[in-house]
């Protein structure tokens, strides 16, 4: 039994290394509307997201003026190049579901950024957002090489 | 490396308005603009400033102030009341020698009096479209774009504004075209 184990807890203790050294950038979303707010920090992206997903959820009135923000830090001690940061905000059926393609005929808003990054290196942006149609909104920040995403979802009623 | 620049190519893409061919023409535009550009010039950053409605597109490029509202004629776009309208940017440096960084990258969409106003009103709450990013520019490579669907719910004449603050220079670069909705 114990020549199995030994191996297996190598093995978990390799799984538990990798994950660590994959967390490379932190990140941070937050929406604000007049006095209200709600945010939410990174998490490690799954190789395969489910379906459906929790995720941390904000409720305005169509027709308000949301403020978005968003902050990407990276927490390596590594250093990298040309690293794209993609923000965007898209309508989805129902909270938790999974990032639909990113059709520019349905998506609200969406940026993209490059740029280096070393340790303690960020950026960040706050950017005004009016939804006016009632629905659920997919709000996300991500850097896909990284495999680091940040999201919320929005419903507007 | 390949691919991440093919990431930023296909988002180009993706952001591609309805109309066909719109990435390829403004792609050689920035290519023409970037060729053109004279070291002794010494621009810092590359702007693609667009606003499409459902008849009409306006484009503008770099430009610089002070003066407030700049050196050039801005572009005219018109809109109806309502109607969807996308507003896109791409900023790029083009500065040479070193990163700039903690550049703010500022935009607005704001009520303005007339076409061609010299005033420049600071975003508030009468703005249609406002935000920011704080960045590092690397030369070359760094880059922001952002596309943003929005309306105007009331006529009038509004100016579109994207503008480089805290870049660490005795000026700064935007681009801005006027949008006249009826």
């Amino acid at each position: 039994m114990l020549r199995y184990l030994a191996p297996l807890i190598l093995f978990g203790a390799m799984l538990i290394v990798s994950s660590a050294r994959a967390q490379t950038f932190t990140g941070n979303l937050e929406l604000v509307d007049g006095s209200r707010h709600e945010s939410t920090s990174s998490q490690k992206a799954q190789a395969a997201p489910k379906t459906v997903a929790k995720r941390a959820h904000f409720e305005v009135k169509a027709g308000a003026k949301l403020q978005i923000r968003w902050k990407i830090t990276c927490i390596s001690k590594d250093s990298f190049k040309d690293v794209l940061v993609h923000f965007y905000v898209v309508p989805i059926t129902k909270a938790g579901q999974a990032p639909p393609p990113l059709d520019p005929k349905i998506v609200k808003m969406e940026s993209a950024q490059t740029m280096d990054f070393s340790n303690g290196v960020s950026t960040s942006a706050e950017l005004g957002f009016g939804p006016d149609e009632p629905g659920v909104y997919l709000v996300q920040i991500e850097v896909p090489d990284q495999q680091m995403s940040v999201a919320m979802d929005l419903t507007v009623k | 490396m390949v691919h991440r620049l093919l990431n930023w190519k296909a988002r180009v893409s993706n952001w591609t308005p309805p109309a066909g061919g719109a990435v390829k023409g403004m792609l050689a535009a920035l290519f023409v603009v970037a060729m053109l550009a004279s070291p002794a010039w010494a621009e810092h950053f590359d702007f693609d400033v667009t606003v499409t409605s459902a008849k009409d597109k306006a484009r503008s490029s770099a430009d610089t102030y002070p003066p407030p509202q700049g050196r050039n004629p801005r572009p005219v776009c018109h809109a109806k009341v309502g109607e969807p309208l996308v507003f896109q940017f791409f900023m790029s440096s083009n500065f040479p020698h070193d990163a700039i960084k903690g550049v703010t990258v500022r935009y607005f969409i704001v009520p303005i009096p007339k076409v061609g106003s010299t005033e420049v009103p600071k975003p508030g709450d009468d703005a249609r479209l406002s935000g920011h990013f704080i960045m590092d520019f690397k030369p070359d490579t760094g880059k922001v774009g952002l596309r943003q669907v929005f309306h105007a719910d009331k006529p009038g004449v509004y100016l579109v504004r994207v503008q480089s603050e805290n870049s660490d220079s005795d000026h700064e670069h935007f681009s801005a075209l006027d949008l006249v909705v009826e």
